[in-house]
């Protein structure tokens, strides 16, 4: 037992054991290069100046804003300000990141122009002064992910209780990979779907798609009311396979909607809906815009969150609803009591991560947001977001410039933005793991 | 939990017992399973329909159109009906999408009719249809044959001159592209190296050598001779000329050449109109875009897409295993082990346009640049790997899939049994031998099935790779005939970009609406089948555990 | 570590055997973080001989088997006082090659547990580890292990089919052929028929009467007519602690213990 292990067997034992150490310490680099390069590349817009240069910026800014009624409230004096080389970003007292050119005052100028809360990167005009502002931006990023979560997690978590609580077993084993096999379906063909299939269609029937969103709740109710004077164990018999039931339902409320759009419209638009919108509400109407961003992305999202939330639910260990359903609790009451609550964190963690994908997203916003740079959270408007921002831009954007650093900011913000999401859905799962181990 | 009995629940008679007995809430909640149910189907089904749809030959309809008094004959495929608008108008007639083609004598090749205006609909048996390499699809009447000015065929015999000249102008066609790459392309290639090497002595203050300038010379009077054989050849192709009469009484003149397919679709037989079909696809498949990528197949695309996806693999397989392997076989089960897992989710949800960037300003400007300047500095300023390419996207794709390969080892490892790694160490295996004699073999299948997973994401994403080296259209292959053969730094194509390409930055919209379609299901397909595989495997792979291993 | 010289056997609870002594137990301690699984054991284990741990589930018997091929060091939080030594020398000495050592001191599990490997591929998987053999040499060890595990006759026609194919008992035999390839001086076996049918189970004990002329073997085993009828010596374990160790004969005749008559009566369950 004292004969030394041959060179070759030690060496490749030693070589193994130290290059899967480089692969689990890789995991951790690759995420600290991302972050570290990200940054590295965007900190001189983050220069904090010299104490001078703080003072003079800020009091040039402080004594410009009063006199611009179109700005916001004036600076206060103790404010962060940030400097580059060309460009300086200004925090404002309605706490809003503000990048604008920083240059000498022009002929008749005693001051750098004032805040403008826009992003406009280029023009044609030669004299023009590029305004960096996030808040469009950011405007945009939020309303795509809040619309597509709006739509995305109603369908994900209901459909994820149903799946696993009251689905039939043979169904459920060929509906769960079928939802999950959305998750692969690539963003590009849904944008593509949703700008130039989807856009043009919801444009021409736009009654008809609004109506869709309470004429299928409130159909399914209905037949649900109806089915409840059927005798008992019929009712009962049907409940597992409604998941399949419903879908001719659907499919005909959505034709009979399609086909009797323009009859509806007339009725409750007075024959036309976009001008109804804009008139009665005061809301434009653009072809792309968040209603579809939010079907799109909500399909997108829709899978990541039914998969996890079915999971956590489904992993509910049996002898706790057993328990409760034998104490004489309907299944609906041992859900809503006991299941959704035990295993909200999965459900939690679920939406964290679908709110990380939303955010991130490029494709489908890209080809069906329109891509303005609007700061309003109307449903049928477009937006801008960081990631379509990227996607646009960055290609086009001269090396080094603020411009440059100002996109690798924004893909720093996505980086950092998810990485939070993501970090707190994986403790949330992990708990909740060690949770249903130890029942 | 579905067949539990309800002993408490009576029939639910009233409006309230109704709402209180959860019913309607499940209801709702099936609902929702149904609209996700709905929305996979009906997005495989229109893409299916729709991508299906664009290789059958369509009839070719002829009619006249009355409009405010004026009376055109109008000859196209139809490609959509429109129902009025519901903009207040009343009695709105039907709009009809017609395909005119004829480009170049009678642009557009889209408009639009209104029912009403149509008369005297019919779908002549002698209409042709014909795809040729410029100006899309021409629709006509054969009129006439030419050979140099001889005409020598006209009206209805003009197809048999045609089919009877296929196999003349096939040969020549592969005369022309061999004469291209044997001849032409290689000496372009050999006399590029020749100027980079001049280039690299004028940067080390050195006149060109005596040599290089006498092979320069023979380059260029070989490549004389080869310009001449082409063009003796593409004289050869344009010599016969085909005649077309629209139904507006303009003549389109063709070179046979320029011909790449033509047909009567109103007089062809199902199971001719199959072939053409199958013909439709296989050219889809294996042909290159044409016409800013309106015309024309996807090859290009298809082929960058499995090599950046081969080289992904390559790079991301091992990564993904080793650090399996630390995070299942090697690390002690702590606080570190515990921040890789985080590390891991995280990685898996970073956007993948932030991928795009960093492989942007990482592996292209700095990377690449920091190469360019040590070895390409005779080339400068033009990059070599300082800019986007093949090699940077399979970089930072490798880093966007690391975590599904990840994942789906470790998920394999933890379902190998500890009594087989102690049984291999017990045997006096060290722990190397135990996993690479061992463990990582019966581990393949899911390393396998990770990696398949991770190829159908980079098959699709388009988002990083518009950033590190995708292009709309790229000349050249990455992969050819002149060292070394594959050329890391080109840029590519991939079916995914060339999907938001083809959608939304084309010129020519309604021209490219069936080749997107067609190309989604493509990639669609590719995907699902990838997935598919993979849920197989796994499946498989559960069930051989589970019979060999009870515990 | 603990002291050496005569004093160490000292200790012992019971009589040592006579015999050539192969391994030696010295105040041996184990504990899981803070789970104590072993207590202070001495013991000895004469060459060529069979000795059986008995003892109520949960008492260590596995935990001690492990210490002897060192299948310990792989837990985290494993930490071992005392001393092992194998012909004199302990086996924990900064010069031991583990590997080697668990090529000395071979294993069988209570699963069978083979590789997903061809039938020869098994038997010759520990051969190919320990140095480069010709193929026809491995070919006769092959067989030579398969004959001793009387199983040549059943697969000797079948070598190349994956070792899934044979029956549960079959695959223990194949394990324990596995592990007397290398040629180990003694033989680890964990509850190795506790898997198996009564006739697969009966077998493996033919089998251990067999391999004693050649191995020093230590077989855990719940079942006590099994210890009786395969093992010259016997150990009996609880909570830890080795309450009493002798020939097997005169341990179930007499037994000094009150709790070791309790648990060959069967009175622990
Ligand atoms: N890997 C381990 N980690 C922690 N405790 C363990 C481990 N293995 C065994 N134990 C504990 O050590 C004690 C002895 O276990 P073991 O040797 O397997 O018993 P036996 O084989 O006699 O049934 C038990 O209390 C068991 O819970
Ligand atoms: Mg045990």
């Amino acid at each position: 037992m004292r004969r030394p292990l041959a060179f070759r067997r030690r060496f490749v034992d030693a070589l193994l054991k130290h290059l899967a150490g480089m692969g689990g310490g890789g995991v951790i680099a690759i995420i600290t290069l991302i972050f570290g390069y990200l940054l590295f590349v965007a900190a001189p817009a983050f220069k904090t100046p010299s104490v001078t240069e703080l003072d003079i910026i800020d009091a040039q800014a402080a004594a410009a804003l009063p006199t611009n009624p179109a700005s916001h409230a004036p600076l206060q004096t103790r404010q962060r300000v940030f400097g580059a080389d060309d460009t300086y970003a200004l925090l404002d007292a309605d706490g809003y990141l503000n990048f604008f050119p920083s240059r000498p005052p022009r002929d008749g100028e005693t001051h750098p122009p004032p805040p403008s809360h826009a992003w406009q990167s280029s023009a044609s005009e030669s004299n023009f002064e590029p305004k960096f502002s996030f808040v469009p931006l950011i405007v945009g990023t939020f309303k795509a992910a809040f619309y597509a979560m709006l739509i995305a997690v109603p369908i994900a978590v209901l459909g994820a209780i149903y799946t696993a609580y009251f689905m039939a077993p043979a169904m459920r084993r060929l509906i769960k990979p079928g939802i999950e096999v959305m998750a692969a379906m690539p963003t590009v063909v849904l944008g593509f779907l949703a700008g130039l299939w989807l856009a043009p269609l919801v444009e021409s029937h736009l009654t008809a798609t609004l109506l869709s969103f309470i004429a299928l709740p409130a159909s399914v109710l209905l037949l649900s009311r109806l089915a409840s004077l059927l005798p008992d164990q019929y009712a009962r018999m049907i409940e597992p396979w409604l998941g399949a039931l419903s879908v001719p339902l659907i499919a005909l409320m959505v034709w009979l909607l399609f086909r009797f759009d323009a009859a509806l419209e007339s009725l409750l638009f007075s024959g036309d809906a976009q001008y109804w919108l804009r008139t009665v509400l005061g809301l434009d109407y653009d072809q792309r815009n968040a209603l579809i961003v939010g079907i799109a992305m909500g399909i997108a999202v829709v899978p990541v969150i039914f998969s996890i939330s079915e999971d956590a639910i489904h992993g509910v260990p049996r002898h706790l609803t057993s328990g409760s359903l034998a104490l004489g609790a309907t299944p609906w009451q041992t859900l809503s009591n006991l299941v959704v609550p035990f295993a909200s964190p999965g459900i939690f963690s679920a939406i964290m991560i679908g709110f990380g994908r939303a955010v991130g997203e490029t494709m489908i916003v890209l080809m069906v947001a329109g891509n303005t740079p609007l700061a309003n959270m109307n449903l049928f408007e477009g937006m801008r977001t960081f990631a379509a921002n990227i996607a646009i831009e960055l290609p086009e954007s001269e090396v080094g410039s603020s411009h440059f650093r100002l996109l690798f900011l924004s893909a720093l913000i996505l980086f950092v933005v998810t990485f939070a999401f993501n970090t707190v859905a994986e403790v949330v799962r992990t708990r909740l793991r060690k949770r249903y181990a130890s029942l | 939990m579905t067949d539990q009995v309800e002993v408490a629940e009576g029939k639910a008679a009233g409006w309230s017992d109704w709402w209180r007995s959860g019913k309607p809430l499940v209801w709702l909640n099936a609902l929702a399973v149904a609209l996700s149910i709905s929305a996979v189907a009906g997005l495989l089904a229109l893409l299916a329909v729709r991508g299906l749809a664009h290789f059958w030959p369509a009839e070719v309809l002829a009619f006249e159109y009355l409009d405010q008094g004026v009376k055109t004959r109008v000859v196209g495929e139809l490609i959509r009906r429109e129902s009025p608008s519901s903009d207040g108008l009343e009695a709105a007639s039907e709009q009809w999408l017609v395909k005119t083609g004829n480009r170049r004598v009678n642009p557009p090749d889209f408009r639009w009719y209104a029912r009403d205006g149509i008369a005297n609909l019919r779908t002549p048996a002698d209409l042709v249809v014909v795809e040729r390499r410029e100006w899309g699809r021409a629709y006509g009447r054969l009129r006439a044959l030419y050979e140099g000015d001889a005409r020598v065929a006209s009206g209805e015999r003009v197809w048999a001159e045609i089919e009877a000249r296929r196999e003349q102008l096939q040969s020549l066609r592969a005369a022309a592209a061999d004469v291209q790459s044997k001849g032409v392309d290689a000496i372009d290639h050999a006399l590029e190296q020749l100027r980079i090497e001049r280039r690299k002595r004028a940067f080390d203050a050195l006149p060109p050598s005596l040599e290089l300038v006498f092979r320069e010379r023979e380059l260029k009077e070989r490549s004389a001779e080869y310009e001449q054989q082409l063009r003796e050849i593409h004289a050869a192709l344009n010599r016969d000329r085909l005649h077309l009469d629209t139904m507006n009484g303009e003549r389109i003149e063709l070179p046979l050449g320029d011909l790449i397919r033509i047909w009567r679709p109103n007089q062809m037989s199902w199971s001719e109109k199959l072939g053409h079909y199958f013909v439709g696809v296989r050219l889809f498949l294996t042909e290159g875009p044409r016409e800013a990528n309106t015309e024309g197949g996807v090859f290009p695309a298809i082929f960058g897409t499995s090599l950046m996806v081969l080289l992904m693999s390559v790079l991301v397989t091992p990564f993904g295993v080793l650090a399996a392997l630390y995070l299942h076989e090697y690390a002690r089960q702590g606080l570190l082990v515990r921040i890789v897992r985080i590390a891991v989710s995280n990685l898996a949800g970073v956007p993948s346009i932030v991928y795009g960037v960093f492989g942007l300003g990482f592996f292209v400007y700095f990377i690449g640049g920091s190469i360019d300047e040590l070895f390409y500095a005779h080339a400068r300023p033009a990059p070599t790997f300082g800019t986007p390419g093949l090699i940077w996207a399979s970089f930072t794709l490798a880093l966007l899939t690391a975590p599904v390969v990840i994942l789906a080892t470790e998920e394999g490892l933890a379902r190998i049994p500890r009594s087989i790694r102690e049984g291999s160490l017990a045997l006096g295996a060290t722990k190397a031998e135990t996993l690479l004699r061992v463990i990582v073999p019966m581990a393949s299948p899911a390393i396998l099935t990770g990696v398949i997973l991770a190829v159908a994401r980079a098959a699709g994403a388009a988002a990083p790779l518009m950033l590190v080296g995708v292009v709309k259209f790229a000349p050249t292959l990455p992969i050819d005939g002149h060292f070394p053969y594959i050329h890391l730094e080109r840029q590519f194509m991939h079916l995914g970009f060339h999907i938001y390409d083809l959608g939304f930055q084309s010129q020519n919209v309604e021209a490219a609406r069936p080749l997107v379609f067609a190309t989604a299901l493509l990639l669609v397909m590719v995907i699902l089948l990838l997935n598919s595989s993979a849920i197989l495997l796994r499946s498989r792979l559960e069930r051989r555990y589970r019979s060999s291993y009870q515990d | 570590m603990s002291e050496q010289g005569a004093a160490e056997f000292e200790g012992l609870p019971s009589s040592a055997p006579a015999e050539e002594i192969c391994l030696q137990v010295d105040n041996l301690s184990l504990a899981y973080g803070d789970v104590q699984a072993l207590k202070n054991i001495r013991l000895d284990i004469a060459k060529r001989s069979v000795t059986a741990f008995i003892g109520p589930s949960g008492c260590g018997k596995s935990s001690l088997l492990r210490c002897f091929n060192r299948l310990n060091d792989l837990i985290d939080d494993a930490k071992l006082d005392g001393e092992i030594r194998l012909g004199g020398k302990s086996i924990h000495a900064p010069d031991v090659e583990v590997s080697e050592l668990r090529r000395c001191i071979g294993m069988v599990f209570q699963q069978p547990n083979p590789f997903p490997k061809s039938i020869a591929e098994n038997v010759a998987y520990g051969l190919k580890l320990h140095g480069a053999l010709p193929q026809s040499e491995i070919d006769d060890r092959i067989e030579e292990a398969l004959r001793r595990v009387a199983l040549w006759d059943e697969v000797r026609d079948r070598l190349g089919e994956s070792a899934f194919e044979l029956s549960s008992g079959q695959q223990q035999r194949l394990v324990i052929a596995r592990a007397i390839a290398v040629e180990p001086e003694v033989l680890l076996l964990d509850e190795p028929a506790s898997a198996l049918d009564p006739i697969s189970t009966l077998r493996i004990e033919e089998l251990i009467h067999q391999l004693k002329d050649r191995y020093t073997l230590i077989i855990v085993t719940h079942n006590i007519q099994q210890a009786a009828r395969v093992s010259d010596y016997t150990a009996f374990l609880y909570l830890g602690e080795l309450i009493e160790f002798g020939v097997t004969q005169a341990m179930f005749t007499n037994p000094q213990d009150q709790r070791t008559e309790d648990y060959i009566a069967g009175r622990y369950g």
